[in-house]
């Protein structure tokens, strides 16, 4: 009987123990959990950073940058926009961070935040990837860089925040394609609600023909999103008509005119949107002149 | 001795409970908001487990291939 009692207790105490733990957590707001995810991959890569005084004199270097949202809350979250950069065996932070349209520059700090260098990028296709090629000082010796862009594979609830945020800021579009997401049906337009609904089942269902169709719709307006470059990229490929593949070709295009070396050899797909670029100018060129005279 | 017992389990408990206060405090530094020093902490260490993940152990070797894969 007393060892009945004894367990009893025993049993009691553990489950006010976990009982204890968790209002405790409760009384503190949850705070532990820190929220950081990445919002904005600018770049992420390997590559080689090489001396422009000694080629021979190389190293190899792995980059990344990004705009990543940090928070106790989803309502207390803020963005900073950081890197960080392995030249060989050392380590440095990225800071003062500018993420364009396929361009990244940056500060480059020590551990004890001294300022080391500097360095600025630019991506351009080849292949099947982008790579990027610009110029880096650090601890007093200049560099070329040369970094292959590693594509991510977004988890299935970075997914689900591009759509809800593409829904968030286009809401007719959004409306046009989840008229009907599974059995849930919602208006999209001004409807938080409804805007949370989509993203849990875009979280739930990443692969949804839906889905996926606002996620490129996101990507269409987030060129400086290396993830998104890529993912349109793929859909170049097989589709051309995309107005976005315009868009990524002008932005590719542009670079290409500052640094004309690097244009030669470009992917299949790409050459072709050049050649559509390069008709419409052409088009528009000589209607302007038939309208002029 | 059952008192004895009893006492050691209200100890126990009262333990866990402080020791769950502890650990919830430590990341934010005892206060409610996050500082600017925290923040920028907790997005290094993401951007370094993405890198970590995604770009593993690299070698001559792997960047070699992934040039010669290029073309």
């Amino acid at each position: 009987m007393n060892k009945m009692w004894l367990v009893a207790i025993t049993l009691i105490s553990i489950v006010i123990a976990g009982a204890a733990t968790a209002s405790a957590q409760d009384l503190l707001g949850g705070q532990g959990r820190v929220r950081a995810r990445i919002h904005t991959m600018g770049a992420l890569g390997y590559g080689l950073a090489v001396s422009q005084s000694e080629p021979m004199n190389f190293e190899l270097i792995k980059i990344g940058v990004a705009k990543v949202s940090v928070g106790l809350t989803e309502e207390e979250e803020e963005e900073v926009l950081l890197g960080r950069l392995y030249f060989g065996e050392e380590k440095y932070k990225l800071k003062d961070v500018v993420i364009g349209n396929g361009t990244v520059t940056a500060n480059i700090y020590d551990f004890n935040d001294t300022q080391k260098g500097s360095l600025s990028i630019s991506s351009y296709p080849k292949g099947d990837k982008e790579v990027w090629a610009g110029t880096m000082s650090l601890n007093g010796a200049n560099y070329n860089l040369y970094i292959i862009q590693t594509p991510r594979i977004w988890k299935p609830k970075e997914k689900a925040e591009k759509v809800f945020e593409y829904c968030k800021n286009n809401p007719d579009k959004c409306k046009a394609v989840m008229k009907a997401v599974g059995h849930i049906i919602c208006d999209p337009e001004g409807n938080v609600t409804c805007g949370e609904k989509i993203k849990i089942f875009c979280e739930q269902n990443p692969e949804d023909n839906r889905c996926k169709a606002l996620q490129l719709g996101y990507c269409r307006f987030h060129l400086e999103n290396a993830d998104c470059r890529n993912l349109l990229m793929q859909e170049c490929k097989k589709n051309l008509s995309e107005e976005a593949c315009d868009r990524l070709g002008n932005m590719y295009q542009k670079f290409a005119e500052k640094t004309p070396g690097i244009g030669k050899n470009v992917p299949a797909w790409l050459e072709r949107i050049r050649e559509r670029i390069r008709n419409k100018q052409q088009t528009g060129s000589e209607g302007g002149q038939q309208q002029g005279g | 001795m059952k008192f004895a017992v009893l006492i050691i389990l209200v100890i126990i408990t009262a333990t866990i409970f402080i020791s769950g206060c502890v650990q919830q405090q430590v990341p934010v530094g005892g206060t409610e908001k996050m500082t600017g020093e925290e923040i920028e902490q907790e997005a290094g260490n993401v951007i370094e487990q993405e890198m970590d993940s995604a770009l593993g152990n690299i070698s001559l070797e792997d960047l070699e291939n992934e040039l010669l894969e290029q073309g």
